[in-house]
């Protein structure tokens, strides 16, 4: 079940209507919150909700551990009890790494050795399984290891309840492709009982709504009229409609992934549930770091935090090695992606960006120390374009490995970016140029809105309209909608990851 | 995005104004593009339920036509022969097979507490055809229209303990979705978008538009059926056919294939050369294996281009009238004689 389909539509109700109606204690509520996520969960693979169970149940106790034994404030820590309390959180490494490498990496790895050992003539000695790959590992793995290493560290207390710590696993609206919550972010909410607000209905229906349309209208058009085609035939359409569709596919992947991020953040606050923001008007970034600092946010402070963070700051080889660090992390953060060469390349690519971005800074910021007439430089138009243009394009041209199936399909869609072939690409006529330039509108919309003062300006009057002219606004876009988007939406693309 | 400070009042007013809108611009669509609610399986399984037939024509959507059939049927012969028609929308001899098996059958068989069956009248069988039902489905993937149309609730639920929701086991929901809104332009347009064709043709296309729309669309069409030379003969689904005209001639049915009328410009030499052709030589043959009697009515009608709706494909209400006065007064005139004699009991 996927949060823009036409089963949401029966689930969602069902589900809000007995949450609201059961006594407003939080056992109650998290308790249905967790029946209704593990329904959720089932309609895809009911087999594998015991993954999610299991995995559940060893955090747990391993939080309680870990904040039963947690040494008091300015106590000196008992070796052997730190040792154990490693040994906890070794624990939770493994079951959850374990789990995610299985399901995710086996193939990957597998096929990879044997196709090393084959080059040396050996015998190719690893079984190659295809397994399924559980519906939001990627995701919900993070999360509770967030969880563990926090309450491990002392930032967090442990979860006292069962229940609350499986909602906070298992949220549905978050469960299949984040945003990925932090422990001192969602527990408190969860610990709490919540009560019915208008402002956070209100608010709640129109983040969905435009996750929606972002999602099941520029998403699934732009996917369908352009991208889908020059990939399936990379090499074989003209070298405008390869930039045209790499083009469009930045900006399917945004409007894909935070689509779903806003439905999924929407659909939280119908159940007086705040989710953490996954994206912040990315396509206004001048520099790759503000860029990862917008975009799928909540992974990359979880990179930041838990890898980039300890490593660089550690007494041990990495401290300080900062370009070393960007690597590792952009190189994890492929590898977190799929299990496919292209998402490394993916991953080298940015994290070689972050390392020139980084050096670059350092220059520049030695020529500002020097003469101060370059920090107004740095701030004026034709500075700020460059960085755009080269933030922009980076981001881009990385999204040609990202797509592609293989490295070779990957060269070949590259290959026609400069050298393209003969056919050309059937927009769908006057009506589907007209989409496309909706499509367009709305994203130019979104961040003009979001990001300018303009805009915000502008949003902040329509929101100050009486009640029934937004509401005219709001029927409009719903009927417009229902007329421009298919009932069966595209699977969104994260939820692959 | 945030909102201001809202009050259950402000709240309500919003949502009440949204959806007087929705349900205005829905009428306004509703009065570009009616929404079309058509016979469907659901249709045939409850009138087989409540009634005793004498005649049930299955088949493709095509069976649709013979709805007006049996009207005329009931009143020549003072109800003496009684018509269910079910149609399986984009079906294939799989589909067929599929809702005789799993919700006609058992309806078919239903025995009274004393052992008499409830519905024991039945003596024929039309099975309604066309080329496209002898070919495998496309791309391999299976037939949508079976969860969409076909499957009950329980179906539904033992799909999905078995796969989990799937993009196939999901046309359940969608069509039950639309289902719940039969009146509402929105919903029953929403993936087909014919409100935004129409808006289109009559703002934006010139009558030269139309024309040229028209010849691509009979283009595709011929380049359509010369194509399913290459696919008729499918043996999974000339099994299906095998399987349905067997169980007919267990239960001692009189059966007809029907070879459904085709819009006339879709046809080339070439397809009645092969296509056609190729099917008509696997009917035959399946008939002749069964004793059943086929006709051919590829051609054989006199239905024009012009009875035929914009999808080229579905005949039109009024050409589904003229089809069946000429049906009933020539090729298939002997529906009209009540089969008497009992030869055998539909189980």
């Amino acid at each position: 079940m996927s949060l823009s389909e036409v089963e949401f539509a029966f689930f969602l109700p069902a589900v809000l209507a007995g949450y609201w109606l059961l006594p407003r204690r939080a056992a109650w509520q998290n308790g249905w919150l967790v029946a209704a996520s593990c329904l959720f969960y089932a309609t895809w693979h009911w087999k594998l909700l015991g993954l999610l169970v299991a995995s559940t149940l060893v955090d747990y106790a391993v939080g309680r551990y870990l904040g039963a034994t947690a040494p008091a404030a300015g106590a000196v820590a008992d070796s052997r009890v730190t040792g154990r309390r490693r040994l906890a959180l070794a624990l939770s490494l493994a079951v959850n790494l374990g789990a995610l490498g299985f399901f995710k990496y086996e193939a990957f790895f597998a096929e990879s050795l044997n196709a090393l050992l084959g080059a040396l003539g050996l015998p190719a000695p690893l079984p190659v399984l295809r397994l399924v790959l559980p519906l939001g590992l990627s995701f919900y793995t993070l999360q509770k290891l967030g969880y563990v290493i926090d309450v491990h560290d002392g930032r967090l207390p442990a979860c006292r309840s069962l229940v609350t710590f499986a909602a906070f696993t298992a949220f549905f609206p978050q469960l299949t492709a984040g945003p990925i919550s932090r422990g001192r972010q969602l527990l408190p909410q969860l610990e709490r009982p919540r009560e019915p607000a208008p402002a956070m209905f209100a608010s709640g229906a129109a983040t969905f709504l435009l996750g929606f349309t972002l999602k099941a209208f520029v998403a699934d058009s732009l996917g369908t009229a352009i991208v889908d085609p020059v990939f399936a035939a990379p090499g074989t359409f003209s070298t405008g409609a390869h930039w045209g569709a790499l083009l469009a596919y930045a900006l399917q992947v945004f409007s894909d992934f935070c689509g779903y991020s806003l439905l999924a953040i929407g659909a939280g606050r119908f159940f007086g549930i705040e989710l953490p923001v996954n994206f912040n008007l990315p396509f206004l970034s001048t520099s790759v770091m503000e860029f990862w600092r917008r975009w799928h946010i909540t992974l990359n402070t979880w990179l930041f935090d838990y890898i980039y963070g300890p490593l660089v700051t550690s007494k041990g080889w990495w401290r300080n090695r900062l370009d070393l660090g960007f690597l590792l992390v952009f190189l994890v953060s492929g590898l977190w992606h799929g299990a496919r060469w292209t998402f490394v390349a993916w991953g080298l690519i940015h994290g070689l960006a972050l390392v020139a971005h980084r050096r670059w800074d350092e220059f520049y910021r030695g020529l500002c120390r020097r003469d101060r007439t370059w920090v107004a430089r740095r701030r004026g138009p034709a500075y700020l374009a460059a960085a755009w243009l080269l933030t922009q394009g980076v981001f881009v041209l990385a999204l040609v490995p990202f797509r592609a199936p293989s490295l070779d399909a990957a060269l070949q869609f590259a290959g026609g970016l400069a050298w393209g072939g003969e056919r050309t690409l059937d927009l769908g006529g006057v009506q589907g140029v007209l989409t496309l330039a909706l499509c367009a509108g709305i994203l130019a919309a979104y961040h003009v809105l979001g990001g300018l003062d303009l805009g915000r300006r502008a949003w902040s009057r329509f929101l100050a309209l009486p009640a029934p002219v937004r509401g005219v606004a709001y029927g409009l876009a719903v009927a417009l909608l229902a007329l421009v988007t298919p009932l069966a939406g595209g699977q969104f693309i994260y939820a692959q990851f | 995005m945030t909102t201001p400070a809202a009050s259950w009042r402000s709240l309500a007013a919003t949502a009440l104004a949204a959806v007087a809108v929705v349900v205005l611009v829905d009428v306004l669509a509703g009065r570009l593009a009616p929404p079309i609610v058509r016979r469907e399986i659901a249709d045939g399984v409850r009138d087989l339920d409540r009634s005793d037939p004498t005649l049930l024509v299955l088949g493709s959507s095509h069976a649709r036509s013979f709805e007006a059939m049996g009207d005329t049927l009931a009143a020549r012969t003072a109800g003496q022969v009684r018509t269910v028609t079910v149609p399986v929308e984009f079906g294939k001899f799989t589909a067929y097979d599929w809702v005789l098996q799993h919700r006609l059958r058992p309806l078919l068989a239903a025995r009274r507490p004393d052992g008499t069956r409830v519905r024991g009248s039945l003596r024929r069988l039309v099975l309604v055809t066309e080329w496209w039902d002898g070919c495998a489905p496309f791309g391999g993937e299976p037939l949508a229209s079976l969860p969409s149309r076909g499957w009950t609730w329980a179906d539904f639920v033992a799909d999905v303990a078995a796969h989990g929701v799937t993009p196939y086991n999901r046309n359940y929901v969608q069509s039950r979705w639309r289902r719940l809104w039969p009146a509402s332009a929105l919903v029953q347009d929403r993936g087909k978008r014919q409100v935004l064709l129409t808006l289109r043709r009559r703002l934006l296309d010139s009558p030269a538009d139309s024309a040229r729309h028209d010849s691509a669309f009979v283009r595709d069409w011929r380049a359509m059926i010369e194509a399913g030379a290459d696919c008729v003969g499918d043996p999974a689904e000339l099994a299906a056919l095998g399987r349905m005209l067997a169980w007919a001639e267990r239960a001692g049915l009189r059966t007809t294939i029907v070879l459904f009328p085709r819009k006339p410009n879709t046809i080339t030499p070439r397809a009645l050369a092969t296509t056609f052709a190729r099917y008509r030589a696997i009917i035959d043959s399946a008939a002749a294996r069964h004793g059943a009697t086929v006709v051919d009515l590829t051609l054989g009608s006199p239905l024009g281009d012009d009875d035929f709706m914009a999808d080229f494909d579905h005949v039109t209400r009024a050409g589904n009238e003229k089809f069946a006065a000429w049906a009933l007064a020539d090729a298939l005139r002997d529906l009209a004689t009540p089969d008497v004699a009992a030869t055998g009991a539909p189980r």
